[in-house]
């Protein structure tokens, strides 16, 4: 067989076939910006924190209105710190949440224990997340808990907008696996941030909760 | 063309084109997952998010279909350009993955479009970033393989 490359150094091939790769990469750019032209919703040029994008999300929906601030959970005595002040929509009475200014946002979710959770889960204004992958939530989780987990907090969040912005919640709860994992903390932190609140972690999480045979359900 | 880097040719082009398809299909989270490795500054993530998935489909489009190139020499090219190609994406990769190793972050490299990792929690296990380390060189010793076994089609 005629060798196809009879003559040609090593470099010389080596930078045709580099080429050949820089070609290629226009080719997947173009593809690239094509196919995004064409989604329903496309990146843009620049990337954006999810935050950022959840806020952006936000701010569309707002509007200017009288504000009202959302009282502690009855299980703190009453302390105010990780609440958030809401911007009501006039006349509607739909609040719409308006980011915190100040501190880290890790620090000011409180814990809760399965126990009191359990307590406070008949009042109303309670809302519980999960922030685990939507497959364990699906599996089993906490009874009338809610799927807001951290891989899919921009669609997760966008869902469950509605309900988080109803006025008459008054305290969000986030649990993830169990002491150990971060996503409670991660999402709470996310929606606190956000003007959530008061935001409170399950404390050692779903596998607590379990363990002590308090109330699930599956999806 | 020998069995071996025919065979290292079907494998690295379906998966190149699983994980290309991945990310394709989700690029918001494979943005999250990059900004994740914290290596990058924020302006060219988007863009090399558009890029990179069409480019890994096309690389393994191009190993999987090199045998219908007409003659011995452009199916030879055609290899080695999807082989240099696979080449320099996962040297990339393998950086990007040791780099967040030795910095002690906790990432999902989001190669086949999984996790979207927004923030670094450190719940994701060393090991697994070992194992895409493991991955990605023997994908990378494949397409040395196929690089170097095409020189006389």
């Amino acid at each position: 067989m005629k060798d196809p490359f009879p003559t040609r150094p090593l470099l010389s091939v080596i930078g045709r076939d580099f080429l050949g790769f820089l070609v290629l990469c226009g080719i997947s750019l173009l593809a690239g910006l094509l196919i995004n032209a064409l989604r329903e919703k496309p990146l843009p040029l620049v990337y954006q924190p999810p935050l950022e994008r959840i806020r952006k999300s936000l701010a569309a929906r707002s509007q200017p209105g009288a504000e009202m601030a959302e009282p502690a959970p009855s299980w703190t005595g009453g302390k105010k710190g990780a609440g958030a002040e809401m911007v009501g929509k006039k006349g509607t009475g739909a609040a719409v949440p308006r980011p915190h200014t100040a501190g880290n946002a890790q620090s000011s979710s409180r814990e809760i224990s399965p126990q009191d959770l359990r307590m406070a889960m008949g009042k109303p204004g309670l809302v519980v997340l999960d922030a685990r992958p939507r497959d364990f939530y699906e599996l089993k989780h906490i009874a009338g808990a809610r799927n807001l987990s951290r891989e899919r907090l921009e669609e997760d969040f966008n869902r469950l907008y509605p309900v988080l912005s109803d006025p008459s919640v008054k305290q969000i709860v986030v649990y993830c696996a169990n002491a150990t994992c971060e996503d409670s903390r991660i999402v709470a932190a996310a929606l606190s941030e956000l003007g959530f609140g008061p935001m409170f972690v399950l404390k050692d999480g779903w596998a607590e909760w379990e363990a002590a045979g308090l109330p699930v359900e599956r999806q | 063309m020998k069995r071996f880097e025919m065979f290292c040719g079907l494998v690295l082009g379906g998966v190149f084109m699983y994980a290309g398809a991945a990310k394709w299909k989700a690029p918001w989270s494979f943005a999250d997952s990059m900004v994740s490795f914290k290596i990058l500054p924020l302006m060219p993530i988007n863009p090399l998010v558009l890029t990179l998935p069409p480019l890994e489909v096309l690389a393994g489009l191009l190993l999987v279909g090199a045998a219908c190139g007409e003659t011995a020499a452009v199916r030879c090219l055609i290899r080695r350009v999807a082989a240099l190609s696979v080449m320099v994406m996962t040297s990339a990769f393998l950086i990007a993955l040791f780099s967040a190793l030795t910095r002690g972050i906790s990432v999902d490299c989001g190669c086949f479009g999984g996790l979207p990792v927004w923030q670094t929690g450190g719940k994701l296990s060393t090991l697994k970033t070992w194992l895409a380390v493991g991955r990605d060189m023997i994908f990378f010793a494949m397409a040395i393989a196929i690089y170097r076994g095409n020189k006389d089609g």
